[in-house]
């Protein structure tokens, strides 16, 4: 009887589901983003906790070309996040709480503290002077607040170009006590950047950590510590103390981004801990290794491959790149515009289209292809071959809404 | 006469520009994952711009298979004729096992203007996702739980014998 018990506990065990990853302590960080420029890479951010429903913060982006870049935003008690950069509407966050680009921790009823990213910046960054600004609602809530926005820019060439290999690792684990609301310590954390092909030829490493919650310096608690592969290299890393680049003092010892030279410590597969100490909350969010090399010791597999001729199996060429289709006014029919459509694979494709990101129906109701409703339109285009379509849009006559009316028309392929 | 020269320079100038294109290529043309339930595997695929000017890349995956993968880079831009080394990490849920067929697709965009042209590629998955592994695991273990109780059992006879 008791064997047959053991059988069934075993087996039960064995059928029970692997439980989900959500978990109370925030999300622990990890990296997102791992690649090597000949360039540099801009981390700034600030400018520290303030009580307010638009928040804005200034960037000096270096001269280069940008490759890659995320904006990330802090907030608590807010119903959106609705973010521009230089203008330009990056996208308004209205469910905070299930959006993917939105961790959320901290959360007490319908209230958290999120810490938000958008990866669509790098076309709308310019050399220079860049303004960041944070809608958080119509009013200033009981908590509606932001301790920063940071933004993290990878570029290529620039005025001292040098040959860097970088790794991104985001989150937003929450150390804490067990005092309200927890029940529970959560006192450590971990992140790791791993793969170095060849620590040997390293100039310099330096680690960059941002926080958007910590102590402040005037506690005489213990405060947190910081280490790399086991090795002490920050006491109080969260201290809050510190400028931006446009020389504004943090405020409100919340947000903090420093960075760290961690040469002597590196080796191929590193661990970054966050040990929050005595500190009753503390809440990393970015981490950012930065490893130079000398520039006549740069190749590597991962260099390699990216400078290497790869011819694509399947591909489509679109001429031109952008439509203007004029000004047109109820009841008119544009111009019509011609498009070019290039096999360059080396397959035949099937060629469809698809229009999305349009803020009304206009284009989806009025444009054709072929003289046709864009929706049937399907070609077949064999390799090294081209195909023209050509483009009208018809704007209805009850058509009201005036101004530029923006859209995206998508050519998709699927190999025949 | 200058002012004619002028007028023919600038016309050529107007002719002899050539327009931005947009373009996406990939390789392989398709992927083929096998995995063991609870196991992981990954691909490769590269997406190459194979247009004239920078443009923004997105890579993923349909909705209903969103969770099983990990997908590395899925956004970044590209200069023309530059490639990159998209990681396609699949890792199913336990409770699913047979054939899957899905799409993974990779989507250009070009700076954003009022009305953007884009091109995008849906490669075909294919995706055999088998539990032999952990059946193996279950016999297995199964075995180890008998032998031992039939080594308790004897043990314990022999036991009794001896008292």
């Amino acid at each position: 009887m008791k064997k047959n018990l053991v059988i069934i506990f075993t087996l039960f065990l064995l059928s029970t589901p692997v439980a989900a990853d959500w978990s109370p302590g925030g999300v622990a960080m990890y990296t997102i983003e791992h690649g090597t420029v000949n360039g540099g890479i801009y981390i700034e951010g600030g400018h520290g906790m303030e009580y307010t429903t638009s928040y804005t913060q200034n960037f000096t982006v270096p001269n280069g070309t940008i490759k890659w870049a995320r904006l990330y935003v802090s907030t608590k008690d807010t119903p959106w996040l609705n973010v521009s950069l230089n203008g330009h509407l990056l996208g308004n966050y209205t469910d905070l709480a299930s959006n993917p680009k939105v961790y959320a921790n901290y959360r007490t009823d319908d209230h958290g503290m999120y810490w938000a990213y958008y990866d669509n910046v790098a076309y709308h960054i310019i050399n220079g002077n860049n303004t960041a600004t944070a809608d958080l609602g119509s009013r200033v809530g009981l908590n509606t607040k932001s301790w920063g926005i940071m933004l993290i820019a990878v570029y290529e060439g620039g005025d001292r170009p040098e040959l860097i290999e970088y790794w991104v690792n985001q989150g937003n684990p929450l150390l804490h006590g067990n005092h309200p609301p927890f029940t529970l310590h959560h006192n450590t954390t971990n992140t790791s950047f791993v793969g170095i092909t060849d620590v040997n030829n390293v100039t310099n490493a330096t680690l960059w950590t941002a926080y958007i919650w910590g102590s402040e310096e005037s506690d005489i608690q213990p405060h947190d510590t910081l280490w790399f592969n086991s090795q002490l290299i920050a006491e109080d890393a969260s201290d809050g103390a510190g400028t931006d680049d446009q020389g504004s003092s943090w405020r409100g010892a919340c947000f903090d981004l420093e960075k760290w030279d961690v040469d002597r410590y590196l080796i191929r597969d590193n661990v970054l801990s966050f040990d929050r100490g005595e500190d009753s909350i503390l809440c990393p969010v970015v981490a950012v290794l930065v490893l130079k090399r000398a520039l006549e010791s740069a190749p590597t597999t991962r260099v390699v491959q990216q400078g290497a001729t790869i011819l694509p199996a399947v591909s489509l060429v679109v001429t031109p790149d952008t439509l203007d289709l004029g000004k047109i006014t109820q009841g008119e029919q544009s111009k019509m515009q011609t498009l070019t459509l290039s096999n360059t694979g080396k397959s035949t494709i099937n060629v469809t289209a698809d229009i999305t990101d349009t803020v009304n129906d206009l284009y989806i109701s009025g444009l054709l292809l072929d003289f046709d409703d864009w929706s049937t339109y399907s070609r077949s285009i064999l390799t090294g071959e081209t195909a023209d379509a050509s483009i009208m849009l018809n704007v209805p006559d009850d058509y009201t809404e005036v101004g530029i009316q923006e859209g995206k028309l998508t050519f998709w392929i699927s190999k025949a | 006469m200058f002012k004619n020269i002028l007028i023919f320079t600038m016309l050529c100038f107007i002719f002899t520009q050539t327009a931005s294109a947009i373009g996406v290529g990939v390789t392989p043309g398709n992927l083929n994952f096998s995995v063991q339930a609870g196991g992981s595997d990954t691909k490769s695929l590269f997406v190459i711009n194979t247009g004239t000017e920078v443009s923004n890349y997105k890579v993923y995956v349909d909705d209903d298979y969103a969770d099983w993968f990990d997908i590395s880079p899925d956004n970044f831009n590209l200069s023309a004729s530059e490639n990159k080394e998209v990681t396609l990490k699949i890792k199913p849920p336990l409770s699913v096992k047979g054939e899957f067929d899905f799409k993974v697709y990779a989507v250009s965009s070009s700076p954003s203007s009022d009305f953007s042209v884009g091109s995008g590629i849906k490669v075909p998955v294919h995706t055999h996702v088998s539990n032999t592994g952990l059946m193996v695991g279950i016999i297995l273990i199964l075995f180890v739980i008998g032998a031992g109780g039939l080594y308790y059992v004897k043990n314990k006879k022999n036991n009794g014998k001896n008292t």
